[in-house]
């Protein structure tokens, strides 16, 4: 049967435009002209596009979206939401509302953002699907919204997430497409590396300055502690900012060379990608396990002021159940951007050979 | 070695479409051929992308967009071609396939196959 359109058997243009509007750009192109290819009526069109839009969008979703970051992007709200409001639907409305805004934004957009401009638009959908949510509770439970003082802290962390956005660009996962693509010239090879630097550059600059304002920062409750636990545990994990900061200036990626010939620099950029992949698998030795002295002692002050007021254990324990499991998240992501970074080398090795 | 990337019931019948069709292998033909495998059972569109993008993922599969086509309004089409690594997860999941049609064969009959639905499952005591 043939099932091509003519012009009198096309989409009827309004549901075309909805449909398109719907779908990723990612796979915009050969979906739409597959559900054109299969057109027969405008009914069956809908149908069709009942049963494809769903399960476009989730793959793009897999596909642009990791868990960790996922994870990592709830838990920063849901530790200024959490702390801030007593109003559990409309904290639990605002997460998910900017969840879904960050995740959606990463499904629909092409390619990742590397630019200041494009993360700001990122967070610009975060805070829209935030405000969607609360004009939702407002229509169903209006005395529920989140308080001014709220929305203080919230944007607060969403200058963190901004932060962490523009650190680690690749927090919503490398595609496929991305590790196996090789380039095949010297040009596409230098701009893949100056790329590389650029960001490498920016994520050590932002891990830096914020290890040395964390370290400053936590010299204030180390000055007002009530306990020896606290005084010790704020003031190792000062010191612990300060020793990220360090590490991570440290770790800096040498701008290459211009006169290097295409080999030289296949050459160079794979060892400096070997580099990255050691010190993103070390992770946990240098960046996680150094935490844990400074936070024990800190929950161990945080007891013991607890117990001393009659308060109870709970909120702690809770607090130390969170850390423990965003570290063994971060290590989990750290070791899948590891062997993504394995399989980009061996993929430019098979150029080298 | 390592092992072989495994792949489920829906990702093996979308690996033989694209199999089947070889150059001819893009979305329409791909979901017209799993139809074809999964008969009388239909199959969503959107099914067959996801499982090419989880595929695809896992590098057992390549795609790459041909010129635009008129017929579909000067789109293109995005084809589809087995890897190696999809070839030898094809065939494994395949032999594990045969190993267990073997299995009903012996115990059920040959007529198993072709009994469409007049084929009544045995009760065993």
């Amino acid at each position: 049967m043939d099932r091509r359109p003519t012009l009198e058997t096309r989409p009827p243009v309004l549901i075309d435009a909805v449909v398109r509007a719907l779908i990723p750009p990612a796979c915009r192109e050969h979906v739409i002209g597959d559900l054109w290819e299969r057109y027969r009526s405008p009914w069956q069109f809908v149908l069709d596009v009942a049963g494809t839009i769903p399960f476009v969008v989730a793959s793009q979703i897999r596909r642009t979206s990791t868990l960790a970051g996922v994870v990592i992007h709830a838990f920063i709200l849901f530790v200024s939401l959490g702390a801030s409001s007593k109003r559990p639907v409309a904290s639990v409305a605002a997460l998910g509302g900017a969840m879904l805004g960050f995740v959606l934004r990463d499904a629909y957009k092409r390619g990742i953002s590397i630019s200041v401009k494009q993360v700001a638009v990122d967070m610009g959908f975060g805070a829209s699907g935030l405000i969607v949510s609360q004009a939702i509770v407002a229509l169903a439970q209006p005395g529920q919204l989140l308080t001014p003082s709220s929305y203080t802290v919230c944007a607060v962390a969403f200058g963190v997430i901004f932060l962490l956005r523009l650190q680690n660009p690749n927090l919503g996962g490398i595609p496929r497409q991305a590790i196996t693509h090789l380039p095949v010239t010297r040009e596409a090879l230098l701009t893949e590396v100056r790329l590389f630097e650029r960001m490498t550059r920016r994520g050590v600059r932002i891990e830096a300055y914020t290890g040395v304002a964390i370290a400053a920062f936590f010299v204030m409750p180390l000055v007002s502690s009530p306990n020896w636990a606290l005084r010790i545990g704020w003031a190792l994990a000062s010191a612990y900012g300060l020793y990220v900061a360090v590490i991570v200036w440290k770790s800096q990626t040498p701008p290459m060379p211009e006169s290097l010939g295409f080999g030289a620099a296949l050459a160079h950029y794979r060892g400096e990608l070997e580099r990255r992949r050691r010190i993103i698998q070390t992770l946990w030795r240098w960046y996680l396990m150094p935490m844990v002295p400074g936070m024990l002692l800190i929950m161990v002050g945080a007891t013991i002021e607890a117990s001393k007021r009659g308060r109870p254990l709970w909120p702690t324990l809770i607090f130390i159940a969170l850390m423990a499991g965003m570290g063994v998240v971060i290590h989990l992501s750290s070791q899948g951007w590891a062997r993504k970074l394995r399989l980009r080398i061996d993929a430019l090795g098979t150029i080298a050979q | 070695m390592a092992l072989p990337e495994s792949i489920g019931q829906f990702e093996h019948v979308v690996l033989a479409a694209v199999l089947a069709l070889g150059d001819g292998a893009y979305g329409v033909t791909i979901h017209t051929k799993v139809e074809e495998f999964t008969s009388p059972r239909t199959v969503a569109l959107g099914a067959v992308y996801a499982t090419l993008d989880r595929l695809e993922d896992k590098g057992l599969v390549t795609s790459w967009l041909s010129d635009p086509t008129p017929e579909r309004g000067g789109r293109s089409k995005r084809h589809y071609r087995l890897e190696s690594s999809g070839e030898r997860a094809l065939r494994d999941a395949s032999v594990a396939a045969k190993r267990i049609c073997d299995d009903l064969e012996r115990i059920w009959g040959e007529d198993v196959w072709t009994a469409g639905r007049r084929w009544k499952p045995a009760r065993l005591s």
